[in-house]
Order: structure tokens, then sequence, then C-alpha cells
């Protein structure tokens, strides 16, 4: 077993065993973020890919200040985002004023495997996803997203709330054909 | 901004721990296609790296003949202003041709003031060797001259002569000057009045001064006309290999379509830069006075790593090395775990070099461009684990390496002569493959070698 330090410096001699060693460590949890992203796992197979070579190619730009896998997430989702970006002209534009936020009704997600979440995340439609991947998932605040997809940030709040209400829809769907949730409020 | 945070705090909480430490398979072919993506940027790079190479070369040979044409604008310009120099005395003594006469009085031409001077002998030019005997140079006075009529005590005469050098003794010195008898009928006073009158010809001057040919016969002595040298070069090596991004998909197909490697995805992909090593002697000739010629023979090899996740099977099922790009089609295979493997190829090289000389004294810089064929001698494969058996491959009709190929190569030497008969150098150069080292229809592979050698070579009288 490789240490994290001895995979990168292998990287950086382009050894291949050692790039291969890194892929092996992190390919799977790198999977999760691009179906997050993706609308299906060929998608998200596409980004996978791009998103290693890219991390191979650009290796010797990873300082340390981080830790490698927040650094390797953070090439994928804008790989991820990079692919989807022309999608994101579709999205209606919103002004912040009509978007409501509201609180939600008390959903669990307790019981849930979490390749059926990612599959409902997967059903949401492309910008709402974006959105609330970055929002939810990744943190982001409205702002911040807006910058970074180019839309404004009455349009990220109103994809968001879509996305929230799908998820909800989904999930109580989900709940009346498996009768799985309970009490954790969402 | 609250209502936000509230948010995060339930909803998007939920969603991040179900995915915290969330794991998905991958399917192998994400790496196939992983390893495509990285040696088709490799070989981009490459690519780039070989046009800079070319556009550094062309750019070195642009360099080199223009300072060859400034150097040997110069050094024929600094000559002629020394030859000049020599020939001219003092400002006083410049402007004065001197012309001996017969009876040991000088017809002195003062070109400046176009006045006639008489002076001593002392200030005479005279022949070689023969001061105060030599006269103008009738011989090629009678050449040049045309009559054009009689003036002046009958002798006016008009010569039309190219100039000659000639030694002026001056104050008992002797120097070269440069005498146009054109010059001495610049003006109509400078015409030597009176005939002239039992002249002999003493001496015709050579084309070339005494003292000068002394200095180009130690020049000569000192020239380095042939020479032997010993040397070794080392340096990067990349293999070039044009199908690299396609070797592995296409081994995949290859033996997936034969039966013998069936679904199992073989594929090996080499490192972008391996090593060289070179050492031979060599034989130098001066040709012309800034070119030389080198040629001779020497012993190259070039080694690179690959990685390969499977093993080729002989009939004793005993596994051994292979690397896709170089095995042949017929061969069982197996997959195994990903293992590295040493490539080595061993060549007899035998290049021939033209040099231009930019400097030729005690240091030394010289251009180098030339071909070199390059004899197959074997690949060598080696697993750098031990754990499977290496492999040799020689050249003939089921070999994949060509028996021979061709070079480019080009190369700048630094060189300091170190006594009369010593010279070493260090000599940077780049070599590249001009056609494929392996036979077209597996791959193309030409390799680059970026190297830098030591050369020590040797000078006969």
């Amino acid at each position: 077993m490789h240490s994290e330090k001895e995979l990168i410096e292998g990287c950086l001699k382009e050894d291949r065993v050692l790039q291969k060693a890194l892929y092996d460590r992190y390919c799977r949890k790198m999977m999760v973020v691009c179906q997050r992203y993706s609308k299906s796992i060929q998608e998200a197979e596409d980004t996978l890919q791009e998103g290693f070579i890219k991390v191979f190619a650009n290796i010797k730009s990873f300082r340390g200040d981080a830790r490698l896998d927040t650094w390797m997430t953070r090439i994928m989702i804008n790989t991820a985002l990079n692919a989807q970006r022309q999608k994101l002209y579709l999205l209606p534009m919103i002004d912040v004023n009509e978007v409501d936020l509201h609180e939600d009704e008390t959903i669990s997600l307790a019981g849930i495997h979490f390749e059926e979440l990612i599959r409902i995340v997967q059903s949401l439609p492309d910008g709402s996803r974006l959105v609330f991947n970055l929002f939810a998932i990744e943190g982001y605040g409205h702002k911040e997203i807006a910058e970074m997809l180019g839309i404004s940030e009455g349009t990220s709040k109103s994809q968001y709330n879509r996305a929230k209400n799908i998820l909800k829809l989904r999930l109580s769907n989900y709940k009346n054909e498996y009768g799985k949730f309970g009490e954790a409020k969402v | 901004m609250n209502m936000e945070n509230s948010e995060k705090q339930k909803f998007e909480g939920a969603w991040r721990e179900a995915f915290h430490h969330a794991e998905l398979p991958v399917a192998d072919a994400v790496w196939t296609g992983i390893e495509s993506g990285i040696n088709l940027s490799e070989k981009v790079r490459m690519q780039q790296r070989v046009v800079f190479y070319q556009r550094l070369a062309a750019a070195m040979l642009v360099f080199a003949l223009v300072m060859g044409g400034i150097t040997t604008f110069f050094v024929s310009d600094l000559f002629n202003q020394q030859t000049i120099t020599q020939n001219t005395v003092s400002q006083n003594e410049t402007d004065t041709k001197s012309v001996n006469s017969n009876e040991g009085n000088t017809n002195t031409l003062n070109a400046a003031g176009g006045k006639n001077e008489s002076t001593n002998s002392s200030e005479l030019i005279s022949g070689i060797g023969t001061p105060n005997s030599s006269k103008l140079f009738l011989d090629d006075l009678d050449k040049a001259k045309q009559t054009k009529g009689n003036s002046q005590g009958g002798y006016t005469e008009a010569y039309h002569y190219e100039t000659k050098p000639l030694i002026k003794t001056t104050h008992n010195r002797t120097s070269i000057s440069l005498i146009s008898i054109s010059d001495l009928l610049v003006e109509p006073e400078a015409i030597i009045k009176g005939e002239i009158r039992n002249v002999t010809i003493v001496r015709k001057l050579p084309a070339m001064p005494a003292s000068f040919m002394a200095s180009r016969k130690r020049e000569n002595e000192k020239q380095e006309n042939v020479w032997a040298s010993l040397g070794a070069s080392t340096g990067n090596y990349s293999p070039s290999i044009s199908a690299g991004s396609a070797s592995a998909s296409r081994s995949f197909n290859q033996y997936q379509n034969s039966g013998t490697l069936n679904s199992q995805s073989g594929s090996s992909t080499s490192s972008s830069r391996g090593s060289a090593f070179s050492m031979g002697v060599n034989m130098g000739s001066r040709i012309s006075n800034k070119w030389v010629l080198q040629g001779g023979v020497s012993y190259l090899t070039q080694s690179i790593n690959y990685t390969s996740n499977f093993a080729a099977v002989n009939g004793t099922n005993q596994s051994y090395v292979a690397v896709a790009d170089f095995m042949n089609k017929s061969s069982a295979v197996a997959a195994t775990t990903p293992y590295q493997i040493n490539s080595l190829n061993e060549f007899i090289s035998i290049p021939l070099q033209a040099g231009y000389l930019l400097v030729d004294k005690t240091l030394g810089l010289q251009i180098n461009s030339g071909i070199a064929t390059d004899l197959f001698m074997q690949n060598t494969l080696t697993d750098k684990s031990g754990q499977l058996s290496g492999t040799t491959t020689g050249t003939g009709e089921n070999s994949p390496f060509r028996s021979v190929s061709w070079a480019g190569l080009m190369a700048t030497e630094l060189s300091y002569k170190i006594g009369n008969s010593y010279r070493v150098s260090l000599v940077p150069g780049v070599r590249y493959s001009l056609n494929s080292i392996v036979k077209s229809e597996i791959a193309t592979s030409n390799p680059l070698v970026w190297d830098i050698g030591f050369r020590c070579r040797y000078i006969f009288k």
C-alpha cells in the first residue's frame, strides 16, 4: 500500500504503476461525485475519465494545501460543470424576489441506499441537478453558484427550490411504494 | 441568510451524510480510456517538443550561418585592414609612394600633394634582398603600360596597372606596401620625368610577401587536418511511438479476435522518457578552411520502461515479459497485474557529419550536422520486479525491428585544445530517427535522443 505522498510523487514522475494505484484508490469515490452530476452512468464514466486525465496532467499544481481527494473532487466537479455548461443556457432566469424559500415537511432519508438516492438525483433536470449538488452537498452559497455557472443568484435559488420540490415528490413516491420513510426531517 | 443556513442544517445535512463515504464500482474500460488519454497527451507533448527541437535546430543553423558569415566578413575585412595598416607607415610616410631610380636617386611621389620629392635611397622601394638595385617593376610595367604619346622629355607613358604589394624599406624597417601604378598617374605631375634607361629586372615580387608567407606557413603547421577521437554521450530518449495511444486498444482487439486474450484488456504503455547512451570512435578531416567531415562507428543503447498488464506464454507454459507494440501476433498471452518492463535497444551506429567551424582557435566552436546509419543489434525486455523471464529479440524476418534505420544528427561542439596534439570537447546534440525502427505494420517509432557527449581528439601531424 503506497502512501499518498508516494502516489503523488509517482504521478509527478509519470510512473504508470503509481498512477494506476492512485486511480484504484480514489476512482470509486470520484465515481459517486461524477454520477451525482451526470444524467447516466455512461456520462459519469466519461466525466470520470476526463477528470482523471486532468488530475494526472495537473498533479504538479497540487500544493498539498487541501486533501488530495478534496482537490480531485473539485476537478471532477469542474469537469462535470464544463460538460453541462451548454445546458445552463436553457435555465429559466427568475428574479430573486420571486423565489419562495420555505421550510419543508419532515422526510427521512434513513433506510434508502445511496445508489437509490443517486438515481433520484440523476432524475432531476440538468440545471436543478447542478445547483442542488453544489448547494446541498458541496456547500456553496447561491452567490458562489451563480458566479460559477454564470447565472443570476435568483436563478440559482429557483433551480434549487425546484430541485427540492422534485426530490420531495420522488421521495414521497418512493415512501408510498416501499414504506421506508420515517423520522428525519428534510 | 438565516433561512438559507437553516435549510443547509436540515435538508443538505441529510443528503451530505448519505453520500459521505459512498463508493460505486467503476468499469475497467474507464482506466483503459484514461491510459489512452494520457498517452495521447504525452504524444501531443512529444510532438510539440519535436517541433520545438526542429525549430531550435533551424534557429541554431541560421545562427551558425549568420555567425559564420559575420565572422568570415570581419576576419577578411580585418585581414585587409591589417595589410593596409602594415603597408602604411606613418602619417608623414603614409601618402608617400616611392620609386627607386636607377641611379640611386629617388623620385618620391606624394600622392596627397601630388608633388615630387627627392629622398635618399634609404627610403626607397627596393626589391627583396636587393636594395638599391631594384627599380620599378618593369616587367609588370611593360605588361601594363600603354603608350599615350610623348611629352616632357620624351617620357610620357600612362600605366594602367593592378595593385601589387611591394616592400618598402624605410628607416631600416621593412613593411609591405601597395603600389598601383595607375595611382602614379593620378596627377600629371606625378609622372616620372626623364627617361628610364638601363633598367634591369631584378626580381618580381611574389604575390604574397615572404613575411606573410612565413606566418601562413606557421598557421598551416598549427592547422588540424586529420584527427581521431574517442567519445561517449548520454541523454534523454523518447521512443516517439506514433501508435502509442492506439496500441492498448489495438492489442486488445487483436488478441480478442485471435481468441488468445479473450475479454481481457491487454495493454502496455511506455514512459514518456528513457535514457540513451553511446560510445564510439570517430575520424575527422578538414576539407576546407572552415568545413570538416567526421565519421566513425559507435555503440548505442536506448532504454525505456513500459507498464504491461499481460505476459506472453510459450509452449512450456512459461510466462515471459511482453510489450504489445513489439510482439508477434501469434504469441499466446495471459493477463497479469500491471508490472514494469525495461526495454533496451542496442545499435551499432555509423555517423557521418559535416561540421562548420565558427571559432577555430585554442577554444573552438563548431556546428555539426549529418546522418547516421543505425544497425539494429537486439532488444532486451526485462521484468524489473524479476518475477517474469526476460526476452531478447534480434533481427530477422520475424523480428518486429528493422535491421537498418537512419537518424538525422545535429550537434554543437565546444572544444579546447590541449598542447599540440589533443583537443577535448563537449558535444550537446539531438538525434532523430528519420524512419521507424520497427516494422510499420506493428507500430512506428522514431526515437528522439537529446544528449550531451564528451570527446577526446588526437590530432595527427
